[in-house]
């Protein structure tokens, strides 16, 4: 397993000891080509007018990646647009909290700080397309006119890991990011037109999260009564898939909360209706069932109550974008 | 007539000297015209990068003239105008003098202080211009290149050329309408302006750099007739909810023959008259969904498209998503 110690608040620095580590030749300070036995890809840093960082990762490694972000107190921030495709698992640690991910195409912007420790394990030949800003305190301060300690990023940060699936990368994300990976070189425009697509990229983030933050506001409006019955319904809703769950009528009895309460502050907790999260967490477990290779597609259907094994494919395929038998038939 | 003459400076100076001229206080960064002169605002905007904006929304009730000295420290001012209701306009640069009767002027220029400038404007001009000064170094340090290129001495020698260099299409009107709209309340006003302010600077450049750095031959198209171009492309852009006219009408409107006009408008514009106006129609439709104020249907109706599916296509075609998916 190779190991990183990512602290640096210097991306080129980061490629220097990244050079060293992989026994790499490095020759330019801002690019740095990983080549076998350690894997393939490339690293580029590049440096704003603005004092912003940026760091392009295009790798995949042969063997198993951890990476360490420590705590510490100089605040600074990584914000990161991570465009992956996890087969195995990838293991994502904020502090204490954990939070794994299999099997799915993982597409989000991600802001992270040095208040917490963060740690990253990828599987091996993982290929990991990304892109991550790194500003302090003081830049955050001058331009976007933010104190570190401000309540929207408070908010968003003490979420950790459950913050991680809150900003997907659609189209517009994912144009700017090319348009960076595919910056025109030769340009006498060239810094500008670096600089710009990276604050753009910002401003979208930082805009969509004050839009959201003010949404989320319900999940902290909660009081404690009712989380802890919010997480007795969830508790009831995924444990035991081959039985139908209660309806909403009878978990609003359970917990004694009117329907229209109950709909509504579960979504606010948990993000999604009743049923679409229940809906979710079965095809997850029949994915995982699938995954573990002693169940075949008609078994993992029964195992989630589908009877119908058609309905079943149909389902997983809405949220896969695969059918079941592809997993079966690769093992 | 009203009347202004000031030693280029920076916006801030210009601001304070400006208001006591028309007997008005600054507040905030920002005065208001006074009745006698006109309505509207001006207002300087300083950004964290060290850029200093001056914006202004203004309808004049008096003629207005304003003279610019030349200073020996070269800075630069870059203007984006959108200007209608036009009776007479003069815009002189140094020796050269330019007139523009009962027109639109929509235009992006630059000038530097080493020259004079000066234009009249007659009552009832309706102006809204963002107008960015920056200095030699802050353009260095802060864009990449340096006023020294041989492609600014070839511009800045067009002399009143320089105003129908660069015309504004909707793609610069689109960041200019952000500019306009955004409110000093919302969170990121500053960020969001700044971004804003910085393509602009990087899409004037751009064109800049390629129409001076290459060979590429220049055509010579009078500005009289550029005037008449415009104004086509006003008309195209004035009410996306209903169907422009055809172009037999624009060619009548711009005087000239429908073949010349479709071939100049494609050639100040980039594209076709039928393409710009699509274009144009389908961002109007991301920035109606962006507001989140509008549903598909709502858009597609106020661009004036009858049947959805087809509002759906077009949008797709061109943004590579469903608008459904904003």
């Amino acid at each position: 397993m190779i190991v990183l110690h990512i602290n640096h608040t210097d991306y080129k620095e980061l490629l220097q000891d990244l050079a060293v580590q992989s026994g790499t030749p490095y020759h330019d300070s801002d690019f740095l080509v990983v080549q076998p036995p350690m894997g393939t890809g490339v690293f580029k840093a590049i440096s704003l007018f603005d004092e912003l960082q940026v760091l392009l990762v295009d790798f995949t490694f042969n063997q198993p990646l951890l990476t360490i972000r420590e705590r510490s107190d100089d605040r600074y921030f990584v914000l990161h647009f991570d465009d992956v495709f996890i087969t195995d698992t990838a293991t994502v640690k904020v502090d204490d909290e954990l939070l794994q991910k299999s099997n799915t195409r993982h597409a989000v912007a991600r802001l992270t700080s040095n208040l917490f420790e963060n740690t990253e394990e990828l599987p091996a030949h993982l290929h990991v397309k990304s892109i991550k800003v790194l500003f302090n305190e003081k830049w955050l301060k001058k331009y976007m006119g933010m104190d570190a300690d401000a309540d929207v990023l408070q908010r968003y940060l003490s979420l950790k890991t459950e913050s991680f699936d809150i900003e997907q990368l659609d189209p517009e994300y994912l144009e700017l990011m090319d348009q960076l990976w595919n910056a025109p070189k030769n340009d006498p425009l060239q810094n500008i037109f670096l600089q710009n697509r990276v604050t753009l990229l910002i401003e979208r983030f930082f805009t969509r999260l004050y839009n959201k933050m003010n949404l989320l506001q319900g999940k902290f409006d909660l009081s404690s009564n009712v989380i802890q019955s919010l997480i007795k319904v969830e508790h009831l809703l995924i444990h035991d898939f081959s039985k139908l769950p209660p309806t909403i009528d009878e978990f609003s009895r359970i917990v004694s909360m009117s329907s229209t309460k109950l709909k509504k502050s579960f979504k606010s907790m948990f993000g999604d209706s009743i049923y679409s999260y229940y809906q979710k967490q079965r095809l997850q477990k029949a994915n995982e069932l699938l995954l573990s290779g002693k169940y075949n597609v008609k078994q993992a259907a029964e195992a989630i109550g589908y009877n119908n094994v058609s309905n079943f494919t149909v389902a997983y395929k809405k949220h896969f974008n695969k059918i079941p038998g592809y997993i079966t038939n690769t093992q | 007539m009203f009347s202004f003459s000031y030693k280029y400076c920076n916006h801030t100076d210009y601001l304070q000297d400006l208001a006591k001229a028309a007997g008005v206080p600054v507040v905030n960064n920002a005065i208001t015209l006074p009745s006698s002169i006109g309505t509207g605002y001006i207002k300087v905007v300083e950004l964290a990068n060290g850029l200093q904006v001056l914006i202004n929304e203004c309808v004049t009730v008096q003629d207005v003239g304003f003279q610019r000295q030349p200073t020996n420290d070269e800075s630069f001012t870059l203007r984006f105008d959108e200007v209608k209701n036009l009776k007479t306009l003069t815009v002189q640069i140094d020796a050269e003098t330019m007139n523009e009767e009962d027109l639109i002027y929509s235009g992006a220029f630059l000038t530097n202080s080493l020259s004079e400038f000066s234009y009249t404007a007659t009552a009832g001009t309706e102006d809204r211009c963002i107008n960015i000064y920056f200095t030699a170094e802050w353009l260095q340090h802060n864009v990449g290149i340096k006023s020294s290129d041989e492609v600014f001495k070839k511009y800045l020698s067009l002399k009143t050329a320089i105003l129908n260099f660069e015309v504004l299409n909707f793609e610069y009107r689109a960041l200019m309408e952000d500019v306009f709209e955004i409110s000093e309340n919302h969170p990121m006003y500053k960020v969001t302006l700044q971004n804003r302010i910085m393509l602009l600077i990087e899409k004037f450049f751009r064109s800049l750099y390629l129409k001076m750095g290459s060979k590429v031959k220049t055509v010579n198209i009078s500005d009289a007739t550029i005037k008449r171009i415009m104004l086509v492309e006003s008309i195209l852009v004035s009410n996306l909810s209903v169907s422009p006219p055809t172009i037999p009408v624009l060619a009548r409107k711009a005087m000239m023959s429908e073949t010349k006009l479709k071939n100049l408008f494609k050639t100040v514009y980039g594209l076709s008259l039928y393409e710009y106006y699509q274009k144009n129609r389908m961002l109007k439709a991301r920035q109606l969904l962006r507001s989140k104020k509008y549903s598909v249907k709502e858009a597609g109706t106020a661009l004036g498209f009858k049947n959805l599916s087809n509002f759906t296509i077009a949008y797709k075609k061109e943004f590579n998503v469903l608008p459904s998916e904003m």
